[in-house]
C-alpha cells in the first residue's frame, strides 16, 4: 500500500476513535450515586479528624451521607445541600467557599500560574517570530 | 553510661561540624582557597560522632535500658527485633539522630568525591554549608531533642520525667511504654522513614553547592552538574519513601485509602514536586545555559520545603497551632527555616548580577519550552499544596476560626495540573531543542496518538464512561506509546544503518544515553501511577457488611462467607480476627483474616485490614466491630490497585537507571546529552 493511502486510513481511524472518546466524555453525565459521592467528599465528618463523610466509616458520617442521598433524590442542587448542612454544623465544608477569607486560597494559585506564564513568555526571544 | 557515650558522640559530631565551617569558610565566602585535605578531620569527626550516636540509641533499645527516657517511652520488653531497631527512629529525638546520620554520610560522600582534586573550592564551600546544616541538627540533639535524656522519675510504665544531664540520677521504670501501636503494625514503618530521610537530606547537597557557588562566585553550571548524582539519588529515595508511605497507609490504617492530602503527606509531596522540577530544569541549564537564576531559586525552595516538611511533621503544629510551642523543637525548626530562606535569598539577591544573564529562549515551541511548562506546572502544583496545607494553620493562628481545606480543594487543582503535566510528559521528550518544527513533533506522536485513542475508545465502549478515567487513559497510554514508539523508531534506524538486530540496537541506545532513557522509564512509571490513581479514585466500589458466623454477603462479584472468629496470642499483641472466605463463581479463592490488633500497653485496638490482591484488583476488608454476635466490616473493591505501587517504584527505578550515566562519565558530560 502506498504511504499516502496508509496515512489517509490512519487519519480516518484517528478521527473515528476521537469521535468515540468525545462521545463517551459528552454522554458521561454523573449519575445520582456519583453526585452523592462527590458531595460526600466535600463535607467534613463532624466527629472525625479531617475526614470527609464519604471517607469516614463512622455511623455519624453514614447518617449524613444518607441525608445527602435523600436530598439528591428529591432534586436539591449541590449548593442547596451544602449550605443547608453548613447552617447546621459550622465549618463543615472541606471545600472552602469561594468568598471571604478563603477566596484568597483560590486566587493565590491562579495568580501564581498567570504570573509564571507571563514571565516565561517575556523571557522568550520574540525577534524570532518577526524574522 | 550509654547516656554519657551518646551525648559525647553528639558533642564530637557537633565539634566536627563547627570545625568544618571554620576551615571551609574562607573558600565559602570566596576569600582564599582551602585545600580539600584540611577538611578530613572535621568530616570524619562528624561522621564518626553521628554513627556512634545512632549506635548508642540502638544499644539502649536492644539492651532494654530504661534509664534512658527515650527507650522507656518508645520501647518495651518483648517487642520483636525489627520493631525494636526501628524504634531508634520512630519517635522525635531518634528521628533527628537518623537525620543527622544521613546528613553526615552525605557530607562524607561529598568529601570523598572532592578529595582527589588538589583544590576544589566549590566542594569545600559546599562542605562548609553542610557543616552549618549539621550544626543545627546536632545542636537540636544536644539541647531540645536530646535522645539521651535520663529518666529521673519512673512511671508504672514509661518515664514520667526526664533530666537533660547525663549525670542525673536515673530511676528506670521496670518496663517501657512501647512504640505507637500504629507504627508497630507493619514492617513498612521500619523502612519508610529512612527512605524519606535519605530523600530529604540528599537534597541538602545540591542546596549546599548552590550556596557555595553563589558565595564563592563560581560561575556556570558546575554546582548543578556535579550534584546530579545526589539529586537523582535523593529523588529516587523520596519517591520510594512516599510510595511506601502510601502503601503503609493503605495496608495498615484500614480506612480504605492510601492518600488523604493529610498535612504530613503534603509535607513530603511539596519537596518531591520541587525536586522533580529541579531535575528537569537542571537538564536545560546544563544543556542550553538557560534558567540559571531560576535554578538557584528552585534548589533553595526545595531545601526550604524539606525543612518545612520536617517542621510540619515534627512540631505538633498540625494537631493544633496551639500545641506546637509545647516543645521547643517547633520554634527551633521554624527559626532555622527562616534563617535558611532569608540567608539564601539575601545571598542570591546580592550575587544576582554575577549570575550569567541567560540567553533567551529561541521559541516556546521547543524542548526548552516544554521544560519551562513542566517547571511552571510543577511549581504551581507545589504552591497549591503549600497554600492548602498552611492556610488552615494561618487562619487558625490569626483569626482563631477553623477552615477545612481537604481533598476537594486539592483534587480540584491536582486533577487538571496532572492532566497537563502528563500531556507535557508525552510531547516534551520528543520535541527537538531550540525551535521545534511542528511537523517533526507530529511525526513522532502520530502513531502513539492513534494507539492512545484506540485504548480510550475501548474503555468508553466496554468499561466506563467516567470522564476523568477516559482522559487519564488517553494521556497515560499516549505517554507510554510515545516513549516506546520513539525508542522503536531510533532502533529501527540504527539497525538499518549499522547491521545488527533491533534488540541490540535498543540495548545500545539505552546504554548510550542512560540519562535520557532513565528519565523515560520514570515517565512510564508516573503514567502507570497516574492511571492507577485515576482507576482507584473513579472505579472503586465500597459497602458495609454485617455478618453472623456462617452468613454470607455478596459484594462486587465476590461472595464473602464469615466462617468463624479467632484469637491469637503473639509476643507483643493479642489478635482478634475474623476468618472470611472469599468465593468467586462458587469457588473459593481466598480466606482473609481482617483483625483487630490489641497491643500490650495500649488502650484501643488497631483495626487491621485484610487485602486480597489480584491483577484485576484488590478486595479490601477492614473490620470495625468484632464480637460474639458477628463481624461488621467496611469493604472496598479497587480495580488494578497494583498500578499505583508498581508505577511509583518504576519511577524511582528510572532515576536509579539515570545514575548509571553518571558513574560512567565521571560527572563531566552527564547532563549535556540528556
Amino acid at each position: 500500500m502506498p504511504e499516502r493511502m496508509k496515512r489517509a486510513i490512519a487519519s480516518v481511524i484517528t478521527v473515528v476513535l476521537a469521535g468515540i472518546v468525545v462521545w463517551g466524555l459528552v454522554i458521561g453525565e454523573p449519575s445520582e450515586q456519583d453526585r452523592v459521592q462527590a458531595l460526600g467528599s466535600r463535607i467534613r465528618c463532624p466527629v472525625c479528624q479531617g475526614e470527609s463523610i464519604a471517607d469516614s466509616p463512622s455511623t455519624y458520617a453514614r447518617d449524613i451521607l444518607t441525608f445527602v442521598e435523600e436530598k439528591v433524590g428529591e432534586g436539591w442542587t449541590d449548593e442547596e445541600i451544602v449550605s443547608y448542612l453548613e447552617q447546621r454544623f459550622a465549618g463543615i465544608r472541606l471545600d472552602p467557599a469561594f468568598s471571604g477569607t478563603t477566596l484568597l486560597l483560590w486566587l493565590l494559585p491562579i495568580v501564581a500560574l498567570a504570573g509564571g506564564a507571563a514571565l516565561a513568555v517575556r523571557r522568550t526571544n520574540r525577534s524570532n517570530g518577526i524574522r | 553510661m550509654i547516656g554519657w557515650f551518646g551525648l559525647g558522640a553528639i558533642g564530637i559530631a557537633l565539634g566536627g561540624a563547627l570545625l568544618l565551617i571554620w576551615r571551609g569558610a574562607p573558600a565559602l565566602i570566596g576569600r582564599e582557597s582551602v585545600p580539600v585535605g584540611r577538611l578530613r578531620v572535621p568530616v570524619l569527626a562528624l561522621l564518626g560522632g553521628a554513627i556512634a550516636a545512632m549506635v548508642a540509641i540502638e544499644f539502649g533499645l536492644l539492651t532494654d535500658d530504661f534509664s534512658l527516657a527515650y527507650v522507656a517511652n518508645n520501647h518495651r520488653i518483648g517487642t520483636p527485633l525489627t520493631f525494636t531497631i526501628a524504634s531508634g527512629w520512630a519517635a522525635l529525638e531518634g528521628s533527628i539522630v537518623l537525620w543527622g546520620l544521613v546528613l553526615a554520610v552525605f557530607t562524607f560522600t561529598v568529601f570523598r568525591q572532592a578529595e582527589g582534586a588538589e583544590s576544589d573550592d566549590l566542594a569545600v564551600g559546599a562542605l562548609a554549608v553542610l557543616g552549618m546544616i549539621s550544626v543545627f541538627f546536632f545542636g537540636l540533639m544536644a539541647t531540645v531533642a536530646n535522645p539521651f535524656e535520663v529518666c529521673v522519675q519512673a512511671g508504672d510504665v514509661g518515664c514520667q520525667a526526664a533530666g537533660w544531664a547525663p549525670w542525673s540520677v536515673a530511676h528506670a521504670p521496670l518496663n517501657g511504654r512501647g512504640a505507637n501501636p500504629l507504627l508497630q503494625n507493619h514492617i513498612l514503618m521500619a523502612i519508610h522513614p529512612p527512605m524519606l530521610y535519605v530523600g530529604y537530606v540528599g537534597l541538602s547537597v545540591p542546596f549546599a553547592f548552590a550556596i557555595a557557588s553563589l558565595g564563592g562566585v563560581h560561575r556556570g553550571s558546575a554546582w548543578l552538574i556535579r550534584t546530579r548524582r545526589w539529586t537523582l539519588t535523593a529523588w529516587s529515595f523520596l519517591t520510594t519513601g512516599i510510595v511506601l508511605g502510601a502503601w503503609w497507609s493503605y495496608a495498615v490504617l484500614g480506612w480504605g485509602g492510601y492518600w488523604a492530602w493529610d498535612p504530613v503527606e503534603n509535607a513530603s509531596f511539596i519537596p518531591w514536586l520541587l525536586a522533580t522540577a529541579f531535575i528537569h530544569s537542571a537538564v536545560v541549564q546544563a544543556r542550553r545555559g538557560v534558567l540559571q537564576a531560576w535554578n538557584y531559586v528552585l534548589v533553595i525552595g526545595t531545601f526550604a520545603a524539606t525543612i518545612l516538611g520536617t517542621f510540619l511533621t515534627r512540631s505538633g503544629v498540625i494537631a493544633s497551632v496551639h500545641s506546637f510551642t509545647q516543645s521547643a523543637i517547633g520554634p527551633a525548626l521554624l527559626g532555622f527555616l527562616a534563617i535558611v530562606l532569608v540567608g539564601s535569598l539575601v545571598l542570591f539577591t546580592m550575587r544576582l548580577h554575577l549570575v550569567a544573564s541567560a540567553p533567551r529562549l529561541d521559541s516556546l515551541v521547543s524542548r526548552e519550552g516544554m521544560f519551562l511548562l513542566n517547571n511552571l506546572l510543577l511549581a504551581v502544583f507545589a504552591f497549591v499544596v503549600l497554600v492548602g496545607t498552611l492556610f488552615p494553620l494561618l487562619v487558625e493562628a490569626f483569626q482563631g476560626s477553623t477552615v477545612g481545606v481537604g481533598r476537594p480543594f486539592f483534587d480540584r487543582w491536582a486533577v487538571p495540573l496532572s492532566f497537563a503535566l502528563i500531556l507535557a510528559m508525552g510531547i516534551g521528550p520528543v520535541t527537538p531543542y531550540r525551535v521545534a518544527r511542528p511537523v517533526v513533533v507530529w511525526d513522532r506522536i502520530r502513531i502513539p496518538l492513534l494507539l492512545a485513542l484506540a485504548s480510550a475508545a475501548l474503555l468508553v465502549l466496554f468499561i466506563t464512561r467516567n470522564g476523568h478515567m477516559i482522559v487519564m487513559t488517553l494521556l497515560s497510554t499516549f505517554v507510554i506509546a510515545v516513549i516506546v514508539h520513539h525508542l522503536w523508531q531510533l532502533a529501527d534506524r540504527q539497525a538499518r544503518s549499522r547491521s545488527g538486530t533491533r534488540r541490540h540496537a535498543v540495548l545500545r541506545l539505552a546504554q548510550g544515553d542512560p540519562g535520557y532513557w532513565g528519565g523515560q522509564i520514570a515517565h512510564i512509571g508516573i503514567a502507570v501511577l497516574a492511571l492507577g490513581i485515576a482507576a482507584s479514585a473513579n472505579l472503586v466500589t465500597s459497602s458495609t457488611i454485617g455478618l453472623a458466623p456462617g452468613e454470607s454477603a455478596r459484594f462486587a462479584g465476590y461472595e464473602l462467607v464469615y466462617q468463624a472468629p479467632f484469637t491469637r496470642q503473639e509476643p507483643n499483641r493479642t489478635v482478634i480476627g475474623a476468618l472470611i472466605e472469599v468465593r468467586r463463581d462458587g469457588e473459593r479463592i481466598a480466606v482473609l483474616e481482617p483483625r483487630l490488633n490489641q497491643y500490650t500497653g495500649s488502650l484501643t485496638a488497631i483495626q487491621t485490614p485484610a487485602i486480597h490482591s489480584t491483577f484485576m484488583g484488590d478486595l479490601y476488608i477492614s473490620p470495625t466491630r468484632l464480637d460474639a454476635s458477628g463481624v461488621t466490616a467496611d469493604v472496598w473493591a479497587y480495580p488494578m490497585q497494583w498500578m499505583i505501587w508498581l508505577g511509583g517504584l518504576l519511577a524511582a527505578a528510572g532515576a536509579g537507571f539515570s545514575l548509571l550515566a553518571i558513574r560512567r562519565s565521571r560527572d563531566s558530560q552527564v547532563l549535556t546529552r540528556a
